[in-house]
């Protein structure tokens, strides 16, 4: 029946078109490129769009048969009305390479489309990442948007393809992490400015950002910018862990490139996974990458350079114990002037976000470091730019680790299988060196007659030493973490439900740290094992070398019914620099001794 | 206080009495950038796309919609209130990526950044300076630094 209807529609077409006409409609509606047009994802072996918006599709069934989509579209551009083209700029593209409509100026003739054109003069594509921080469930997992550069002053003013949920204001963290999930928001491609993304990211949240130039050429970038404005009056579906920004951008870049950018298809899909898909299966692709960091981390990069005088003279400073311009006459380098102050300006300004606000002393000071700074001269101070681990040198968030376990009654080997994303021992970008954040962990074991032995659904561990001592700057270490795991380290077949965190300091600089927590364990009810535990845990963790890395931390847990204790000592090592593989070496100490050799892989 | 604080927003106003009448429209009155709810909490504008300047049609409800708040100079003011310590302290250093991007908004000769920046720059040194500044709130000090802007770039986009 489609034969047909082609052949009847190569004939009505063009002698150009027919010459051409060798590919069967099945072919061109299984391209990757058609089903990135309309965005079908395969769904129990058929397709269905992630576009939930009816009218985007031409063919009454176009939103889950692709092949009645292009065939409804073919007939809509053969009517030849310019409405048609003027509404689908990357359809008519995307069927000009086959032949299948007749060329016409389309940027000349559609107006709305010729001044979207006429405002994004596009000299590259950028992917950038805004790394994700621990502060907040939704945004744990990072941020992924497209810039689009266009070559003005000032990248600020690039413009940007970015995707996510319409979320009404009043939704709370609760009930936008429910609804994300369980797929209650819809979503949509926007075009914001890119300085709103970097006033978000950089200074409102503190998150460094990522910038990734593509190697897209012209024609890849007209598609992408055709198809951007095929969506801007689009909405899609949204789900938290696998229609999410990542999912859709990486889909997105299928349009302009040979394979898929996610050769897999995850149960969930990571802002990182992107990055290092690229990164891995593509590399060419990506032409330069550099850092946007954070207002937090330019003060933090920036006050590492000062001398320690200079930096004593901050914290006099900010004391009052010492006025600005004793300060400055302290410093005898004008340069060194600039540098005391932009460093001063960094710090109040990240201080405002972190406190929500500056005290009356503080505005005050900012107020006459201001007036110092506009009394200098034109010219800011000079920084060296800090080398730090790109994200996609860092290691990669699904692992797989098989595991040997020697104890004094046995043996017993394991097999852990985590879903993402990093834990204390990974290489790791510098502001989560010491963190953690586990999902879906599995722990299977032959000691167990079932196979399982532990699940932690979620682990987080925000362990993170304070970079400076100036007031405002310091923050509390804590975890939390919940699955199902042995009531006691010593038991077999005995899980039981758990729930537990902690809550302490850490102390250390980038590549070591020491830490103390006091925690709390509730888990459910098995044989006259306590359900309710308090205790403390202490630990150290160093990562000297970019192939070891290292971690003692020595538990004590006291059951609140039986008032029963236990201890343990736990020394675990890291070999590696792959992002790919480790070898884990681990000694522990608790009612029993056990020495632990695993190997694990990560993509 | 508020005396001293409209003292300087006066005395800006006057200085850019040429460039106002030129486009005759103050955005913090005339388009209520002043009212605009500006969400420090990052987390629910990062989540979602709504925003208050989503391309370069929707605005905020909060914000009319009326031509003459939709132009480059409206886009101006409100990236000034909305990166406001960036483009202060840009301006203190006398450089930046800030500044250089609201030049750019505003459409000003890329040759001409140097000289208006420095005018811009000693006009908003002086409001600085004031003891009442510290005591402003950002709409007020955003909207006098536009002030000192729009009177020396009055050549811009032109």
């Amino acid at each position: 029946m489609y034969k047909i209807i082609l052949c009847i529609l190569v004939g009505l077409l063009s002698t150009q078109v027919y010459s051409t006409a060798s590919t069967s409609l099945e072919t061109i509606a299984s391209t990757q490129q058609w089903r990135v047009l309309g965005h079908y994802q395969p769904y129990f072996g058929a397709f269905k769009s992630s576009i939930t918006s009816a009218n985007f599709f031409l063919a009454k069934q176009g939103s889950n048969d692709p092949k009645a989509e292009l065939i409804a579209t073919i007939e809509a551009f053969q009517s030849d009305q310019l409405k048609v083209y003027c509404q689908y700029p990357a359809r008519y593209l995307f069927l000009l390479q086959y032949k299948l409509v007749n060329p016409r100026d389309v940027k000349s003739a559609c107006i709305e489309y010729r001044n979207y054109l006429a405002e994004l003069p596009v000299k590259s594509i950028s992917l950038v990442y805004a790394s994700g921080f621990l502060g907040n469930p939704a945004s744990m997992f990072g941020h992924l948007l497209l810039r689009l550069n266009l070559g003005q002053s000032s990248q600020l003013l690039d413009n940007t393809f970015n995707f996510g949920a319409i979320v009404p204001p009043k939704d709370n963290k609760f009930v936008y992490i429910f609804k994300g999930i369980t797929g209650g928001y819809v979503s949509r491609f926007s075009d914001e400015p890119f300085y709103h993304h970097s006033n978000i990211y950089n200074e409102d949240e503190l998150r460094n950002m990522w910038e990734y130039e593509l190697d897209l050429d012209e024609t890849q970038i007209s598609l992408l910018l055709a198809h951007r404005f095929e969506l801007r009056n689009v909405t899609f579906d949204y789900y938290f862990f696998t229609e999410n920004c990542a999912y859709q951008l990486a889909f997105l870049l299928g349009l302009v490139n040979d394979e898929p950018v996610l050769q897999r298809k995850y149960p969930w899909v990571l802002p990182i996974d992107v990055i290092t898909a690229l990164a891995d299966f593509e590399p060419s692709i990506i032409t330069s990458f550099k850092r946007r960091p954070s207002r937090q981390q330019l003060f933090y990069d920036r006050y590492q350079q000062l001398t320690a005088i200079t930096q004593n003279l901050i914290e006099n400073y900010l004391s009052e114990n010492r006025s600005l311009s004793q300060i400055l006459d302290s410093v005898s380098q004008k340069s060194e002037k600039k540098q005391l102050i932009e460093v001063l300006l960094d710090y109040f300004s990240y201080l405002e976000i972190r406190q929500d606000s500056l005290t009356k002393i503080q505005l005050k000071q900012r107020q006459e470091l201001l007036v110092a700074r506009f009394s200098m001269g034109i010219g800011a101070a000079e920084w060296t730019t800090r080398e730090v681990l790109p994200p996609h040198k860092t290691q990669r968030p699904m692992l797989i680790q098989l595991s040997h376990v020697w104890q004094q009654n046995g043996s017993e080997t394991q097999l852990k299988v985590r879903g993402s994303y990093y834990d204390a021992l990974s290489i790791n970008e510098p502001e989560n060196n010491f963190s953690a954040l586990e999902t879906m962990n599995f722990v299977l074991s032959d000691s167990e007659s079932k196979g399982l032995k532990r699940i932690d659904l979620i682990n987080v561990r925000n362990i993170k030493p304070d970079n400076t001592q100036l007031d405002g700057d310091q923050s509390h270490a804590w975890t939390a973490k919940f699955g199902f795991q042995p009531a006691t380290t010593a038991c077999s077949n005995c899980s039981v439900g758990y729930v537990e965190g902690g809550f302490g300091k850490a102390f250390g600089g980038f590549n070591r740290t020491v830490y103390g927590l006091l925690t709390t364990r509730l888990q459910t009810h098995h044989h006259n094992i306590d359900t309710g535990y308090l205790g403390a845990e202490i630990g150290a963790v160093i990562k000297p070398v970019n192939w070891w890395r290292s971690r003692l931390v020595i538990t004590s847990e006291l059951g609140l019914n039986s008032s029963l204790s236990s201890d343990s000592i736990k020394w675990q090592q890291a070999f590696s620099s792959s992002p790919h593989w480790d070898v884990r070496v681990t000694l522990e100490k608790s009612q029993d001794t056990s020495f632990t050799v695993g190997a694990g892989y990560y993509w | 206080m508020k005396l001293v604080s409209a003292a300087i927003l006066a005395t800006a106003a006057l200085a850019s009495t040429q460039a106002l009448a030129q486009d005759n429209i103050n955005p913090w009155k005339h388009c209520g950038i002043g009212a605009m709810i500006f969400d420090d909490n990052g987390t629910a504008a990062a989540i979602s796309n709504i925003i208050w300047d989503l391309g370069t049609t929707a605005v905020s409800s909060k914000v009319t919609s009326e031509d003459s708040c939709e132009g480059k100079r409206i886009q101006t003011a409100m990236f000034i209130q909305k990166s406001f310590n960036n483009v202060l302290e840009e301006t203190a250093k006398g450089e930046g990526e800030y500044v250089t991007a609201m030049l750019g908004m505003m459409d000003c000769r890329e040759e001409d950044f140097t000289a208006i920046l420095s005018n811009v720059r000693i006009d908003v040194a002086d409001q600085v300076a004031q003891p009442s500044y510290q005591g402003l709130s950002v709409s007020a000090k955003s909207e006098a630094y536009y002030t000192a802007l729009t009177a020396n770039a009055a050549t811009c986009g032109a």
